[in-house]
Parts: C-alpha cells; structure tokens; sequence
C-alpha cells in the first residue's frame, strides 16, 4: 500500500461503500476506481476482511486496556507442566484467565486415577482473610452433587495460592454445542431446563453461582450440559454485605452480569435467574440483549443498568448484520426467519422479560418457577400467571406508594432472601422469625395501598414498630440481613419523619456494618443516610462528622454517585452550621463531579439543587434562578411532577423569586411545593412545616395577610408537634408567624410569639446565631411599636453590637429600626446617621429596589423629616416609592408604600404647588390601609383622619383667600 | 524537570502548561505531558481497580476519575480534555503493549477449545499475541492516518464508547462507527496476513 494520497482515497471508498448493500459494493467501488484499479482492489480486500462474524480480539468491542491493567498484578507465570501442585502432578496448562490458570493434572499418590482440571488462583488475588474463606467454601462446594454440574473433587493450598481440582469436563460451550448441532428453540429451551434443574438445586444449598454464561457450560458428546466453575459462589448463610464480594477483586464478565452487580448492591439467587435469562437469550436469538452496548454505542455496563432488553423478535435482525448472517441464525436453529421471529414471541418473550427485570424482586422468585413457566410453554399450557410477589412488585411500580417506595421493595427482597434461608434451615427458631419477617412485610404492604397511606402513619407506624422489634430478636447470627434491613426500615422511619426511631435503627446499621464491612459502599452510604436523619433533627455537629467520614469512604469506592450524595449530605449540613464558604466549596465540587457524563442526571438535579441553597448569594440572583430551574427540569424529567426533589426544587426558586420581586410566580411554586409534600407525605409530615412557612412568607411578602396567617398558624403546630418544643423549625416558624401578627393585627400576641421564638434560639443555637438576631430584632421591633421605646432600644443596641461582634454584615434591619426607635425618642441626628449607614450597606449587599432598599429610603426620609431636612426627605420618600414600585408592579401596593405616602403627603401639602399631589397621596395612603389592614384597623383610622384634616384645612386656607366680604 | 506521578509534587501545575505547549507543537512539552499521564495511569489503574469491583469501573469512568484528579490538582483547569483523553488512551495501548510483551505471548493459533473458564474479557495468552500484533499493525498506519490510530487507541484500548469519541472529536457518531469497521477491516487482514 502505497502513499497517503491513495490511502485517503481508499478510506472515503470504504466508507461510502458500507453505504450500500453487501452484495452491490465490490461492483460500485469497481466502478469507481477505473482509473486506478490497485485502489480498488485494496478497498476490496478491505471490504472482505470486514464481513462475516470474527471471534478475534477486535470483535469484542472496546476497552481491552482495562481488562489487561486488571490483570496487570499478576506475576510473570511460569510454566509448571511437569511439576507437582498438592498431590497432583501437573500435565499441562488447558486455560487461563484473570482468575488463574486451570491444568490438566492426574493425582499421583494412587487414588482416583482419571485425568482432573486443577484451577489454581492468582496468589495475589489471595490474604489470608480470603484463603480460610476458600477453605471453608471448599467443604460447601463438596456438598454439590448433581449430574449437571461439574463436581469438585478437592482443594488445598499450594504456598500462597490455593487451588481446586474438579471433574475434568470435555465439550463445546452450550451456545458454540446448540449451533453445530442444529438445535431448535425447543431443543435449547429444554437443555436451559437442564440447566434450571442444576441451578435450583444449588440454590437449595445455599449456593448462588453468580457466573452463569454460555463458556461456563459445556455440553458433552451425550448431551448432557455441565455447569462449570462455582468457584467464585460463596453460601448465603456466609454472604457478606455488598462491599466485600468485590474484594475478591476478579475481573467480572462485563456482558453477562446482572444490573446489581455492576452496582455492586447484594447478590442474591436472582442474579442467578438473571443470568438464565440472559443464557436463554442468547441461545434464542444469537445476540445479547443490549444492541447499543453490542454495537459500541454505550457501555455495558451502562446498558445493562439502564437499558430496557430489546424483544426477542426484534433482536434477530440487528443493525449491522448482514442478511446471510440473519438467515445463518435462523438455520442453526433448524427454522426460517419468519418462523423463528413467530416463535420467538408469545411465552418465551415473557419469561426472558421478566427474568431479565432491573430489579431483582421483580424476577422469577426462584429457578423453580423460571423452570415451571420453561416447562409450561413446551407443553403448550398456559405460564404460571405472576405469583404474589410480581404482582406486587408490579402493584408498587404502577402507584407511587409513597410510604416507603424503594425501601419496600428492598424489604421484599429481604423477604425473599429469608424466604431462601428458610428453605434450607431447620430450626424452628429461624423458621418463625424468618417467616414472621416475610409475613410482616406482606402485611405491611397489604396496609399500604395508595388509597389508605397516604397521611396514616399511626397504623404503618405500629406495623414498622413491630417488625424492628422483631428483627432485633431475630437475626443475630445473619448480621449481613440484620444490618440491611435495619437501614431500610431506618429509611421509612425517616421518610415517615419519625426521626428518633430512624436514628436508633440506622445507628445499628451503621455500626453493624463498621463492624465487619467497614470499607464497603453499603457502609458509607448507610453513614449518610444517619447524617441526614441527625442533620433533620438538629444535631448538626455529630452530622458533620459522619458526613465527613462517608465522603472519605465515599470517595475511596469508585461509587461515584453515593460519592455525589455524601457530599451534598455534607454540603447540607456544614452550611447549617453557618461555614458557609466551605458548604459552597462542597456544593460546587458535587456539581463537577456530577456534571461527568456517565454520572445519572438525576444525581446532577441533586447537586445542583444542594448547590443553590447553598451559595445564597443576593447579587446574583439570576445565576441562582437558573440553578434552581435547571435542577427542577432534570428532577421533572426524571420523576414527573409529584416528587420530593421537584418540590424541594421549587421551595428553592420560591425563595429566589422573591428577592427578584417576582411574588405571583414564587407564590405559584410555594404553593405547588405545599401540595405536593402533603399528596406525598400527609398532611402532618414535620417537612410539611418548612413548606407551610415558606408559602406563608411569600403571602406576607405579598401583604395577603389574612392568607398568610392560618398558613403560618398551622406551620407551627405542625412543628410543635413533630419536632417539639424546642426545636429550631419550630422556632422558625414561630418567628414567620409573628411577622405577620406585628404587621397586622396581633402586636401583642407577636410580642409573645417572638419572645418564644428568641427563646428557643438562644437555647438550641446560641446567642449569637443569624436566628437567634433576628428573633431578638423583631423582639424589639415589636417593642417599639408598642411604644415600650426604651426597652426597644436597649434590645436592638444589643442586637446590633452581636452583629458587629460576630461580623455580620448585614445589619439593615436593626439599623432601620434602631434608627426609628431614636428618632421617636427625639435624635433624629444619629437617626439619620443609622439610616444612611443601613443604605449604605444595602446598595454593596443587595440587588437594588428590593424591600430593604425601600424601607430604608422611607425610614430616612422620616429622619430627615424630624430633623427639618424637607427637601432630602422628599427624596428619598420619593426613592422608597420608586423602589416599592419596581417591587411590585404596577404600582407598589403595599402597606409600607401607605406609610411611605403618609409621610410624603404630609410633606409636600406645606407647599403651595405641591398641595394637591400631597392630597392625593394622603388618599392613596388611607386607601391602601383599609385594603390591606381592614376599616377598624387603628393604622387605618389614623390614615383617616391624617386625610380628613389635610382637607379640613385645604377648604379653610381656600376660604380664607377668599375676600372677606363682612367684618 | 522531573516529572512525578506524585500528584502532590512539583510536577503538578505543570501538565496545563505542558498540555497547552503540547497542543502549539512543543514537542518535548507533550512527550513529557505523556510521560506524566502514563506514570499516573500506571501507578494508579492497578490500585483502582484492585480495590473497586472492576464490573462499575468502565473504561470511560477510569479516565474521568483521572481527569477529574488531575484537574483537582492543577492551579489552572485542564481545559483541553480531547487532549487529555487522547494521551490517557495512548498511555493504555502502551501499558498494553508492555504488559502483552512481558508475557511472552505466543502467536495467535492453538487450540481455542479449551476449559475456557472466563471468556470475554479476560486474555487468554492467544490474545496477547494477537495484541502485539495489533500494535505493530498500528505503527505502520500511524504514517498514513495518525487519526485513525487515535480511534483504535480510544475505543480499543481505552474502551471509550462511540458517542464519546464522536463528542471529543467533533464527529458524528455515524462516521466514527464507519472508521473503525475501516480500522477493523484493516488490522484484521494484517493479523491475518500474519499467519505463518
């Protein structure tokens, strides 16, 4: 081949070629390439060279390097043939793999005189930790006998290596056996049968395979299929939690594994029953399930997780494959194209559907049933129909049974987990407590139907109660079960809002899991998980070292998305406790992490959301609109519209719609976000408070006062009731309620209500927490308009010397009310020096034309007023009704914008040629007060009266000017 | 300048400025860029996937996590990530290379028939025959089409899929899975041109 010129040539040629059908492309490129036939012919060679099916090391798709850098510890082998391995002498070497090496070995010292595979194990796959496991597998392994699966014969240790010896078994792979024999669909499906039957019985033994795929079972010259190689199976009685079966550190068959294991989340029988499905599959169809993963488009693992398995029909004609290679197919399975395809639908999809279900729970409960339905469709009945636990995996899938949701699922599976151990125990002990589990948990879900959950946790709650009861006496010597299902009935607590009883059972898991996994995936996130339930109930500091110690773990275990949870966990948490450029810096890591492509968008949704409420930063208040939207379109794609996340989401954007001024939309989400908390989780749910206050403020904001205040009223007992008496929602929401009461029409039960709120601050976050200021300046803001303003001082004096102590920055709140409260009391100098102060800080701090901006403007200009200064209080009257005005639009109306137009009235009727726009402004006020505080409100009637002397004396002054006709 | 795959060391803050020079035709700059990403890969592939279960770790992650802490380690942001993938992906095909020479592997041919015990992805001694084969194969083309030597280092080697490629290299994913039949066609009528 010669010069890059023609190469260039030849690349477009193939290229264009594969364009056309196979048959029509040597003729075309003959075509093409008359003026230089030698690049024709090469594009040719290279067209013959590219048909028909390989089975080299470029037909395996992508990603080699991995496999090879896994393997990348083994020592350089040497050659043992010859040699002795225990009482074997080795033969030679007939395969290897990134497990070990497997020999040809006959044992010397007499006994058994055949011929026997010895599989030895990579030495540095080995501790100690896992050889006594091995030994100990080894007895298990023995116990298997069964005509259809490979026995072992023998085991021991050689140095650091251990090694196995088991039936020497001679034949094709079953899927290479099918072909060259021509079998047909029942043909094979009745071999799989076979293979049931072999599975099943090792299930019985508490063996799961965990490796089931075509080269793991061969098929001698009689027929009879083997099952191969249960040496990487560990019994369940022994079976530890998720982390540790990775440990092992074997090089998975990427393209067979079951979607828990790519997730490393616990191996059960069903991944055994995913596994037939996926043999079934094959064998069927001469394709695995996944044609983007087959064809390079995605990952396998990706597929396997994510991908829906395309039908069996549709899989014989995929992509890329030639007509001859679709008829080739169908006549290894002695059938044509269309009879096939026929035969392929009906039952058969069915069965290889369900066993190939994403979640485990919803497969075939055991081989037994996969063996039956197999069975049922050769003999032409009808299948099984879906035994108790599809149906009810099915039931949950349909209704979102909020209750629990995953958590219940899981708890089925650990129903079937015991329903397994049960199989094989004899103990009656064991019997009861594992049945009992199984049947509490039916019960359990029997309760749950959508139409009674939602909002009865007395009844779950009683049923939940129970089964922890139970499950803490039950299951001591299955720590593994124990620790599992006590971090999911720990997750419905939570979800429940029973934040105690969450935390003690998912302290149990934690420690459990400490104890004998304590690098596992399943302990960092079961950390987490106790985070979030501390964080929730105020104690923010142990939180914070949980937290901490998940992501470490988190971050080790290549999860990278419980990796993602863990940090946004700890986000959460470290801003509670008010560092917040260490909370952003957490967030905005989350959010890169997330933004990796293979990470699940739904975690970026997460992210993100964690990221907003974080990096509250008031300048920049579009930058955190966008964050916010973009979480809610993910978090809405990804589960629709009734979800926690989407309302958590909208909770967020209420509150940054606010400061934008743009009220009826922030109204809109807060009140969406109340819903759909109560459709989810009942009306009484502690998270439910938050939600009603946030809706309670916006109306407050919105002055829609006598909306506002049940909603505020009803936050409170909610949190008095869930979180108690002393909790910081609670006192959140007490603080909420009284904004509105001093606002409107309950100055003294505010005095209260604040004087609470303050009290539980300065108690659960001390003194000098944003909380506790804010509670103690809304104190004496009431206090003042009491009148009481010597004491109104004082306490806002106080306020503000904290502040400056403690170096926050935003004072504008007690500056203004400082400031007011000086000048009732006649220093209407230093008042003016405190507003302007206020301003100052508002103009670096905030957007411009936000609430605080107006209220500082208007407080300065009655300063000013005091001090005589008419002119500059105009303006800023004037300022602070422009900037109400932006606000809310069309024309700032608000309570304050009466206030403000109360004083710029009396101001601008002193001059002559401002008289009438004085008038009119004096109107507007009163107008605005009777809208917004009612007709017997006192603001209201003095509004009144302001306006009726300013025209009682407007006539007279016109009268006066009138000549006065007598004396 | 000492180059370490210590992360920690003076050869961090240095890749972007090697990447950049690299990428204005420094050649010395992007063979130590090189050197670096393959020190890293070396020392840190077979850690990774010791400890995690190699069945979540794919190709694409590998290479993310690298960049994802190499970036954490730069003062400034690693922003030419084709750049980066593509060195990530030439550093694989030489660890490869290195591991398949190593074990003296035999030419390809034996009996395939045997107790196969792992198939897909693990490497019988054959494959690693083959592999080198491969490698030589590629050397020859990389005189007449270095890109199409990128794609084999990519999906090949590094395992990245189809959509990824075309996303770095600002194809569409059409023309990427029509280059690499072309690279398949290629190199296989090489391996088979090989045959004794």
């Amino acid at each position: 081949m010669s010069s890059t010129r023609d190469w260039s040539r030849v690349k477009a040629l193939f290229i264009s070629a594969l364009d056309l059908p196979e048959s029509e492309r040597a003729d075309w490129v003959a075509q093409q390439c008359t003026d230089d036939p030698d690049v024709g012919d090469e594009v040719v060679s290279l067209l013959a060279s590219q048909r028909g099916p390989h089975h080299d090391l470029l037909s395996r798709g992508g990603g080699v390097a991995l496999a090879v850098a896994a393997s990348m510890a083994t020592k350089p082998p040497s050659s043992p043939a010859g040699t002795h391995i225990g009482p074997y002498l080795i033969l030679r070497e007939i395969g290897s793999g990134g497990m070990g090496r497997v020999f040809l070995a006959r044992r010397e010292d007499g006994q058994y005189q055949r011929q026997v595979a010895l599989k030895l194990i990579r030495e540095d796959l080995t501790n100690p930790e896992l050889l006594r496991r091995f030994l100990l597998e080894r007895d298990t392994l023995a116990r298997l006998v069964h005509p259809n699966i490979a026995t072992l014969l023998d085991g021991g240790i050689e140095g650091n290596a251990p090694y196995f010896t088991m039936e020497l078994v001679e034949g094709d792979p079953i899927d290479v056996w099918c072909d060259r024999h021509r079998l047909d669909v029942r043909a094979r499906v009745a071999l799989v049968i076979r293979i049931c039957d072999a599975v099943h019985y090792a299930h019985r033994n508490l063996i799961v395979h965990r490796d089931i795929k075509p080269t793991n079972i061969l098929v001698g010259a009689a027929g009879e299929p083997k099952l191969l190689d249960f040496g990487i199976a560990k019994p369940l009685d022994a079976m530890p939690a998720a982390g540790l079966t990775q440990t092992h550190g074997r090089v998975m068959t990427q393209e067979y594994a079951a979607p828990e294991q790519i997730l490393g989340e616990p191996i059960t029988t069903a991944t055994d029953i995913y596994a037939l499905g996926m043999l079934l599959y094959e064998l069927l169809t001469g394709h695995r399930p996944y044609p983007a993963a087959e064809a390079g488009h995605a990952s396998w693992a990706k597929a396997i997780v994510e991908h829906a398995p395309e039908p069996l029909a549709r899989a014989l004609r995929r992509t890329g494959d030639t007509d001859a290679v679709i008829e080739d197919l169908a006549h290894r399975r002695a059938s044509s194209v269309p009879r096939l395809r026929r035969h392929l639908r009906g039952d058969l999809e069915h069965i290889v559907q369900r066993a190939l279900e994403k979640a485990p729970e919803a497969r075939y409960a055991t081989v037994g049933a996969l063996r039956e339905d197999l069975r049922a469709h050769l003999d032409g009945r009808a299948l099984a129909g879906d035994s108790q636990r599809y149906r009810i995996f099915k039931f949950l899938r349909l209704h979102r049974v909020a209750v629990a949701g995953a958590g219940l699922v899981l708890l089925l599976v650990a129903a079937g987990i015991a329903g397994v151990v049960y199989q094989a125990r004899e103990t009656a002990r064991q019997a009861q407590t594992t049945s009992a589990v199984k049947d509490f948990l039916l019960t359990l879900f029997n309760a749950s139907s959508p139409e009674e959950t939602k909002g009865k946790p007395p009844e779950v709650r009683e049923l939940l109660d129970r089964g922890t009861a139970r499950i803490e006496h039950g299951l001591d010597d299955q720590p593994a079960l124990k620790a599992e299902l006590e971090g999911v009935l720990g997750r419905i607590y939570s979800q429940l809002g029973l934040y105690a009883q969450a935390r003690v059972l998912q302290e149990r898991a934690v420690s459990a899991l400490r104890h004998f996994a304590p690098a596992s995936p399943a302990a960092g996130v079961a950390m987490r998980q106790l985070a979030e339930t501390l964080t929730e109930h105020g104690e923010l500091e142990p939180a914070e070292t949980l937290a901490r110690e998940s992501t470490d773990l988190l971050q080790t275990t290549g999860k990278t998305d419980e990796y993602i949870r863990a940090l946004i966990a700890l986000s959460v948490v470290v801003e509670r406790r008010g560092d917040i450029p260490v909370a952003e810096q957490l967030a905005e890591r989350a959010v890169a992490t997330a933004r990796a492509p293979q990470i699940e968008k739904a975690v970026l949704g997460d992210a993100l959301s964690a990221q907003g409420m974080v990096e509250w930063d008031l300048r920049d208040l579009p930058r955190l609109e966008a964050t916010y939207r973009e979480a809610l379109a993910i978090h809405r794609a990804a589960f629709g519209d009734i979800d926690l996340r989407v309302a958590t989401d909208r909770q967020n954007l209420t509150l940054a719609l606010r400061n934008l001024g743009r009220y009826d939309e922030a109204l809109e989400n807060a009140r969406a976000n109340v819903q759909i908390r109560e459709k989810i989780l009942g009306p009484t749910h502690p998270d439910l408070s938050r939600a009603l206050y946030t809706l309670g403020t916006t109306l407050y904001h919105m002055a829609r006062y006598e909306e506002a205040e049940p909603v505020l009223r009803r936050a409170v007992a909610i949190a008095r009731d869930r979180f108690g008496e002393n909790h910081a929602t609670t006192a959140t929401a007490l603080n909420n309620l009284g904004l509105v009461l001093m606002d409107w029409h309950g100055l003294d039960e505010a005095e209260q209500v604040f004087g609470e709120a303050l009290r539980i601050d300065v108690a659960q976050l001390g003194p000098n927490h944003s909380s506790a200021l804010s509670s103690a300046s809304n104190l004496g803001d009431v206090h003042a308009r009491q009148g009481k303003l010597e004491l109104a001082e004082q306490e806002l004096r106080d306020v503000l010397d904290r502040e400056r102590a403690a170096d926050i920055k935003d004072e504008v709140f007690e500056l203004n009310r400082l400031g007011d409260v000086l000048r009732q009391r006649g220093d209407w100098h230093e008042a003016v020096a405190l507003h302007r102060e206020a301003l100052e800080q508002v103009k670096t701090m905030f957007a411009p034309n936000t609430r605080q901006a107006a209220l500082s403007h208007y407080f300065l200009g009655l300063a000013l007023v005091a001090g005589g200064e008419d002119a500059e209080a105009e303006t800023e009257l004037r300022a602070s009704l422009d900037a109400l005005r932006a606000l809310m639009p069309p024309d700032g109306a608000h309570p304050y914008a009466a206030s403000t137009r109360l004083a710029l009235g009396e101001l601008l009727l002193k001059r002559s040629n401002t008289r009438s726009e004085g008038l009119r402004m004096l109107s507007e006020a009163a107008e605005l007060r009777e809208r917004f505080l009612g007709s017997d409100d006192a603001r209201t009637r003095e509004a009144r009266q302001v306006l009726t002397r300013a025209r009682a004396q407007i006539w007279q002054d016109a009268s006066a000017a009138k000549p006065d006709a007598t004396h | 300048m000492a180059l370490r795959a210590d992360l920690g060391g003076a050869g961090s803050g240095e890749l972007t400025d090697l990447l950049n020079a690299a990428r204005l035709g420094d050649g010395e700059a992007a063979q130590q860029a090189y050197d670096f990403v393959y020190a890293d890969l070396r020392e840190r592939a077979g850690q990774s996937l010791r400890r995690m279960p190699s069945a979540t770790l794919t190709p694409t992650a590998l290479v993310h996590e690298m960049y994802l802490r190499l970036s954490d380690h730069q003062r400034k942001p690693l922003r030419d990530r084709s750049h980066f993938f593509a060195l990530a992906a030439r550093a694989m095909r030489q660890i490869v290379i290195e591991h398949a020479r190593r074990r003296g592997a035999q030419k390809r041919g034996g009996d395939q028939r045997m107790i196969d015990l792992e198939a897909a992805w693990d490497l019988a001694d054959a494959d690693y025959g083959q592999v080198l084969e491969i490698d030589t194969a590629l050397r020859a083309l990389e005189k007449s089409d270095a890109e199409l030597v990128r794609l084999v280092e990519w999906y090949f080697f590094a395992g990245l899929t189809f959509d990824e490629i075309a996303e770095m290299t600002d194809r569409n994913e059409r023309t990427v899975r029509r280059n690499w039949e072309l690279a398949k066609a290629f190199l296989r009528r090489q391996l088979d041109g090989a045959e004794p």
